[in-house]
């Protein structure tokens, strides 16, 4: 017999016995579905984690920090003038390195008040031109902070969308450049609005030129009642290198030309991203890994299923095995017919655990859309129904086997 | 020419701890175009036979040849071609299958065949056409009468033109006149020339066929040619 007629065939033998097909279908449809929603629950997972990776910098984005020195070098620790402006001039040097952006921030946090409006934050920090390459913002109204501002301590302020909303509501951003807000008391004109991220941490941003930060906030530090003079601390120095594959040449770079303007002490470190990227996308597959285990096991029930039904099915059907072996079926033409009839019942399940896994997938685009939104792919839609097929077929070999290998005068005898 | 040659054949059927010789040392040559009763008792071991010259069993020992090929040595797949190309089988319950139309029915020996739709259609149309019942194609076989279902089935067994009919108590389950009928078809298949090997265990019905065989205890107690 013909593939095509045993599918034929197997269509037929269903319908006949539609309650117990639709009985045994059931876990297919649940398999194939659970399959398909786990595919495009992980994927987009994947996805958000990749998008939110890329919006926060990158494995290009590497920050400077503090590190204790190594024993040996405990007794010259004084040596080092420790993280310094000096150290973003000499890093601006180095070919492997894209930008750097210098940070400082009010250490108690800052307020920005517009009309009786307040916002408090404790991000409100001092950059320099660069900041818009490295942690990728663009800007969407207006202007950025530029050298001029820097030579000139112009106290202007760029925002992000958050701040903005809290501030001025819902008015045009056109018509607020140039108003005046208070930042810690002290007059800052707006200049410019950064695009939004849709990403609450991201978009509450206010940025003002570093010298004005440093010189309005940080030009007397009081000592028990004596004044040290102006504080030149940087408070965040990050890097964006130019080559991610380039990574760790550029690390040894920035280590050598720290290590000079340190005068030798290593009392700095860098923290990349790395490590971080890989601990997530290697979580992303765990996830995966077991969705696709709880998945398979379902539809391997499912396929256990089918066959109970097929071994009920083949003796339930033993005289017609036997009449089609003596009008000239072969071992083989009985195989097919079999093994074609649990294809057809799990092809068909897996055809409505498709439907019920669009439903499903739908349902959790709802329940996750604060979260990461599910992603279907065509991709997993067709791995899942080949793998409903893939079990019927598996399902079906057992009992194909037994039904092709009665004796055809035992069969036909068969009450 | 010899269609069938059974020599020395013995059939031992094992139920639990007991042997049952069905055959015990049959021998029998049966020609191309003859028609035969195979009679006996029942428990004389004539469906037995039945069931080896249809290659559905194998004998225990002994050699049964069909058109020269010694079918006691053939392969399962080789039985099952021989079983489609050259032997026609009618059961006394006539074996249709309920789920299929009749046209379906009889359709099924020349897919296993591996014969072509257009053709398919076209001969299951005539062998139904032959049997008087080519205005039923679409009815299932619950829908029909016994002697009907019979001529289906006898329709069936046709259908590839098989050298051999073999015929298991064919009238068995149907009233005298339709048996009668079912007989005349039987007269009018050997007429054209194809073997019809008759199995039964009523004494009138093997009174008409021109050779009868009977069997007693798994042996052939004696062999009528009429003729």
């Amino acid at each position: 017999m013909s593939i095509t007629l045993g599918i034929i065939e197997g269509f037929r033998e269903v319908w006949t016995h539609k309650f117990r097909s639709l009985l045994t279908g059931i876990g297919v449809v649940l398999g194939v579905a659970s399959l398909m929603t786990m595919f495009a629950i992980t994927n987009g997972q994947a996805i958000s984690f990749r998008k939110g990776f890329e919006l926060w910098g990158g494995v290009e984005k590497v920050f400077i920090i503090d590190r204790p020195v190594p024993e040996e070098q405990e007794s010259i620790r004084d040596q080092s003038p420790g993280r310094s402006y000096a150290d973003v001039i000499a890093l601006r040097k180095a070919p492997f390195i894209e930008s750097v952006s210098p940070e400082i921030r009010l250490k108690r946090g800052g307020a920005i008040e517009y009309q009786g409006e307040k916002f408090y934050s404790r991000w409100i920090r001092g950059v320099e031109s660069a900041f818009l390459d490295v942690e990728n913002y663009e800007l969407e109204v207006g202007r950025f902070i530029t050298e001029f501002d820097q030579q000139s301590r112009t106290r202007v302020i760029v925002m992000g969308r958050q701040i903005k909303e809290i501030l001025f509501g819902q008015q045009p951003e056109e018509e607020l450049l140039g108003k005046q807000v208070l930042l810690n008391g002290v007059k800052f004109r707006v200049i410019g609005f950064l695009k939004p991220f849709n990403n609450r941490f991201k978009d509450s941003v206010a940025v003002v030129p570093f010298l004005t930060m440093q010189e309005l906030f940080f030009s007397s530090n009081v000592v028990k009642g004596v004044d040290l003079g102006p504080i030149r601390r940087v408070d965040r120095i990050i890097v964006k290198i130019r080559d991610a594959e380039l990574l760790d040449d550029s690390l040894e770079q920035m280590r050598n030309i720290l290590l000079q303007t340190h005068n030798g002490v290593e009392d700095f470190g860098f923290r990349t991203s790395e490590g971080w990227f890989e601990t997530v996308e290697s979580s992303v597959k765990g996830v995966r890994l077991s969705g696709f285990i709880v998945s398979g096991i379902t539809l391997i029930a499912a396929g256990v299923g089918i066959t109970n039904i097929m071994m009920a099915s083949i003796r339930e059907r033993t005289r017609e095995i036997g009449v089609r072996r003596s009008i000239g079926a072969g071992q083989w033409d009985i195989f097919v017919q079999i093994c074609m009839e649990a294809l057809v019942l799990a092809a068909l399940g897996g055809i409505a655990g498709l439907g019920v896994g669009f439903a499903m997938v739908d349902l959790f685009k709802e329940m996750l859309s604060e979260y990461s939104v599910p992603v279907l792919n065509s991709q997993a839609v067709v791995i899942s129904f080949i793998a409903s097929v893939f079990i019927g077929f598996l399902a079906g070999v057992a009992p194909a086997i037994q039904a092709s290998q009665m004796k055809p005068i035992e069969a036909l005898r068969f009450e | 020419m010899a269609l069938i040659e059974v020599r020395d054949v013995h059939r031992v059927y094992r139920m639990g701890e007991n042997e049952v010789r069905a055959l015990n040392g049959v021998s029998l040559s049966i020609d191309k175009g003859e028609y035969v009763s195979i009679v006996g008792p029942s428990g004389s071991g004539k469906s037995t036979l039945m069931h080896l010259l249809g290659c559905l069993d194998v004998p225990t020992s002994g050699e049964i040849k069909i058109d020269d090929v010694v079918v006691t040595k053939a392969s399962s797949g080789k039985l099952s071609r021989i079983r489609g190309q050259k032997i026609g089988f009618v059961f006394q319950s006539f074996n249709l299958l309920p789920k299929l139309n009749i046209s379906e029915n009889v359709e099924l020996p020349l897919i296993y065949a591996g014969v072509k739709r257009s053709e398919r259609r076209r001969r299951v149309k005539e062998a139904l056409e032959a049997v008087g019942l080519g205005g039923r194609l679409d009815h299932k076989s619950n829908e029909l009468s016994g002697g009907q279902n019979q001529r289906v089935a006898i329709a069936r067994a046709l259908i590839s033109n098989p050298q051999l009919i073999l015929a298991d108590e064919p009238t068995g389950a149907l009233d005298s006149q339709t048996g009668e009928n079912i007989l005349n078809l039987f007269r009018e298949v050997n007429g054209r020339g194809q073997t019809v090997v008759l199995v039964t265990h009523d004494p009138d019905i093997a009174e008409e066929t021109p050779r009868k065989i009977t069997l007693k205890d798994g042996n052939v107690l004696e062999d009528l040619n009429k003729v």
